[in-house]
């Protein structure tokens, strides 16, 4: 009798799982993986919901069939473009991403997304930085590992944009500049979304870097700055500027420095760069900081053939040069 | 038969006087005569009949109620010669044979111990076929081998044509995938298993010699191991259990990435893959069965087929099935690399018993996957492990060095150490005499 009830449930559980599993299955040619997002304010002329915030939200696709055919074929006659640009307007991003649902015949997901852009005319408005990157932060399917961009001009054209190099996907693209970015001094090491949550719920300022267009590239230099305490845009500040933060930072592990010495121009080539700061706050109304900076270096480039043994102290005035470039942007408090 | 026993009294009668008495008479033929070697005297019927239909003579005298009983069968056998199923590069290439006698002198060469025993026994109600449980004495566990012999007690049927049917007797649990008791055409992997301290079990009419208990290391040890120097043979061994995971889990991951987790692959390959399964008709699921139907349906073919047509059968038959199917839309060319590479993986596993019970295993993996994505493969990972760890072989722990952790054990077990490192007997096996060689003497 016992033998045949304990028949009984485990029919009944196996049953369960054979009609309740698989709930979840997806084939995977039927999902659309996004690699880009980018967001834009939406032109007056589109069709604007209720409420003030105006979004355009662009996601980038993955044709599966159009990168395989355009890696092998090479570009003979009209290839299949690799990638497919779909744009939603509305007032939140989650509600423009659930709109992509019935535009697209393949399933949205996001757990590729390689970069966010985020056009600067949204920056002018305050906190729609910071509320846009909610959702990003929020969604389970959004990884904290995707880079956050802010491009000057609109985000959209960014991933249209054909950079000829054999990459056919221009969110991987710019990805892939990011990469190169790490070794850079015109801009700060790129931000991802997991460290985008730490500052925007922090007080301390913080920068994001920047993309511009120019006619065959996409270039990164430059920096976003942001407030600590309300997540306010407070300005840009281009790659000079960028380099003097670096240095104080003492995050200019690369790059080199340019100097003139006795005419002559000389490279000098950063390899490990450390900065102390020291503040002194004894009156509020005056803060001191002051910057030590120690860089180590070689010499890399140098016109001319003069030797080099009593130029190094020249190096060093040159070097100051640099950080007076570097405006307060720190706000200490 | 006929120069020893048949010669010699006709010769006989031409020679010296014979007594006249013919008990007398018979024991000078028993004694003087008959020239062959193993030469009884017997007295009831009963004593005879295994023999005679053995292929002994009995002599018998007229007027004499005692018989004769000699040795002289002697019939056709197959040679010795390479196992067929466990071929290595290098080391011995003897296997055994049918005939038992032959089988206990292959072992007897390699182990010239007087404590190695042999014990007759005889299965089959009907087919009386003689068995031998050997072992060394000393070394073995006595209440394993007391077990053993329980079990053979119990053993009920009319013939057991092949060890597989005393297997089947002695195994601790007979639903299980994993096969408990190892099987083995190779006399030195006998006689090493003999030195561990464990019973082997030989049948006339077979090739295959029982080795008990079994480990779940054993299975994916192989005599070369042993023969090669150690840095290669841990190199192998660690192959080898890599191959055990690909033929295991191998098609179940492709299953669960590809339908449930996209997100957990590289974004390049998973675009390689999209884009491969563009218009495939059938979900991973279904691909992947369907595959894994046709690579075993042409591994059994292949093993039915005469030598050189079964081999082309195989390979030909996989690539060009494999080909035209990804040529007709039928299964994406990532499935068919999955499947030839998980082939491949399976037939590394030095045991055949323990491969076919991976394939067995893979299909549950497979369902598994298929219902519940990744989450489903670790929860039947997680039955499998709990079954091997509770699963004994004739009372030893079948998942011996990993479950109950010895640490003495873990030198010959996923690495092989330097041959001079392994100097106990597997402390698994709690063996009488614990070390081997001249150590501590």
């Amino acid at each position: 009798m016992a033998k045949s009830k304990t028949c009984c449930i485990l029919v009944c559980f196996v049953c369960l799982l054979l009609t309740a599993g698989c709930w979840d299955s997806k084939s995977i040619e039927d999902r659309g993986f996004i690699v880009g997002v980018a967001l834009d304010i939406a032109d007056a002329g589109e069709n604007t919901p209720l409420g003030s915030n105006n979004l355009a939200l662009t996601v980038q696709f993955i044709v599966p069939g159009g990168y395989a055919t355009s890696q092998s074929s090479g570009g003979s006659g009209a290839t299949p473009k690799a990638y497919k640009n779909i744009t939603g307007t509305g007032d939140s991003v989650f509600s423009i991403a659930h709109q992509m649902d019935t535009k697209t015949s393949k399933q949205p997901y996001f757990e590729h997304i390689k970069v966010v852009l985020v056009s600067e005319e949204i920056l002018k408005h305050d906190e729609l930085f910071a509320s846009i990157m909610d959702v990003f932060i929020r969604e389970p399917e959004m990884r904290r590992g995707v880079d956050v961009l802010v491009t000057k001009g609109e985000a959209k054209k960014y991933l249209a944009f054909d950079a000829h190099e054999g990459q056919q996907i221009p969110a991987i693209y710019i990805s892939k500049i990011l990469e190169n970015t790490l070794q850079s001094k015109r801009t700060i090491h790129p931000v991802r979304l997991g460290k985008m949550h730490e500052y925007l719920l922090g007080s301390s300022s913080f920068a994001v870097p920047v993309a511009s267009m120019e006619k065959n590239n996409i270039d990164i230099s430059g920096v976003a700055v942001f407030h600590g305490h309300n997540n306010k845009f407070i300005g840009m500040m281009n790659a000079n500027e960028t380099t003097g933060l670096n240095l104080v930072t003492g995050n200019m592990k690369y790059g080199g420095v340019e100097f003139k010495i006795n005419n002559r121009l000389m490279n000098f080539e950063i390899l490990d760069s450390k900065s102390k700061l020291k503040v002194d706050a004894s009156n509020p109304q005056q803060v001191n900081i002051q910057v030590d900076i120690k860089l180590e270096g070689r010499i890399e480039e140098m016109y001319g053939d003069k030797r080099l043994l009593n130029e190094n102290y020249i190096a060093a005035m040159e070097k100051k040069f640099q950080v007076k470039l570097n405006p307060l942007w720190r706000n200490l408090s | 038969m006929h120069s020893n026993i048949m010669k010699n009294v006709q010769h006989v009668t031409e020679r010296k006087q014979l007594p006249e008495n013919p008990k007398q008479l018979l024991h000078t033929i028993f004694l003087e005569i008959i020239s062959a070697t193993d030469v009884k005297i017997a007295k009831t019927i009963d004593d005879l009949f295994n023999d005679l239909l053995y292929g002994n003579t009995i002599f018998l005298l007229d007027g004499v109620d005692m018989v004769l009983n000699i040795n002289t069968a002697g019939w056709e056998g197959r040679q010795i010669e390479e196992p067929i199923t466990e071929g290595v590069i290098r080391g011995p290439r003897e296997g055994f044979v049918e005939n038992l006698l032959t089988n206990m002198m292959l072992v007897r060469r390699h182990i010239r111990d007087p404590n190695l025993r042999f014990d007759k026994h005889s299965i089959g109600k009907r087919s009386k076929k003689y068995m031998i449980v050997s072992y060394v004495e000393g070394i073995v566990h006595p209440e394993l081998l007391q077990e053993i012999k329980r079990r053979l007690q119990t053993i009920d049927m009319d013939d057991a044509p092949d060890t597989g049917y005393i297997e089947e007797w002695l195994q601790d649990s007979f639903l299980s995938p994993f096969p408990q008791i190892t099987n083995t055409e190779r006399p030195d992997k006998v006689s090493s298993a003999l030195l561990q301290g464990k019973v082997a079990i030989l049948l006339d009419g077979t090739p295959f010699v029982l080795i008990a208990p079994a480990t779940f290391g054993n299975a994916l040890q192989s005599p070369e191991d042993y023969y090669e120097r150690f840095v290669i043979a841990t190199f192998i061994r660690l192959l080898r259990y890599l191959a055990a995971f690909i033929a295991i889990f191998m098609p179940a991951l492709y299953i669960a990435l590809l339908s449930y987790q996209p997100g957990m692959l590289p974004t390049n390959l998973t675009i390689s893959i999209a884009a491969a399964r563009e218009g495939v008709p059938f979900p991973p699921f279904v691909e992947a069965i369907m595959m894994v139907i046709t690579m075993e349906l042409l591994r059994e073919a292949g093993a039915r087929l005469p030598k050189t047509i079964g081999q082309t059968i195989g390979i030909v038959g996989g690539l060009v099935i494999g080909d035209a199917a990804v040529s007709a839309g039928i299964v994406s060319p990532v499935m068919v690399v999955i499947i030839a590479l998980n082939a491949v993986a399976s037939f590394a596993i030095p045991e055949y018993s323990l491969g076919i019970s991976f394939r067995i295993i893979l299909l549950g993996f497979m369902i598994a996957a298929g219902l519940l994505g990744i989450y489903g493969i670790i929860l039947a990972y997680i039955m499998v492990n709990i079954h091997i760890v509770n699963l004994k072989s004739v009372g030893v722990p079948y998942s011996a060095p990993f479950g109950p952790f010895f640490k003495g054990d873990w030198n010959d077990l996923v690495m092989r150490a330097p041959l001079q490192t392994i100097n106990r007997r597997p402390v698994y096996m709690q063996t009488k005499d614990d070390k081997s060689g001249n150590k501590g003497e």
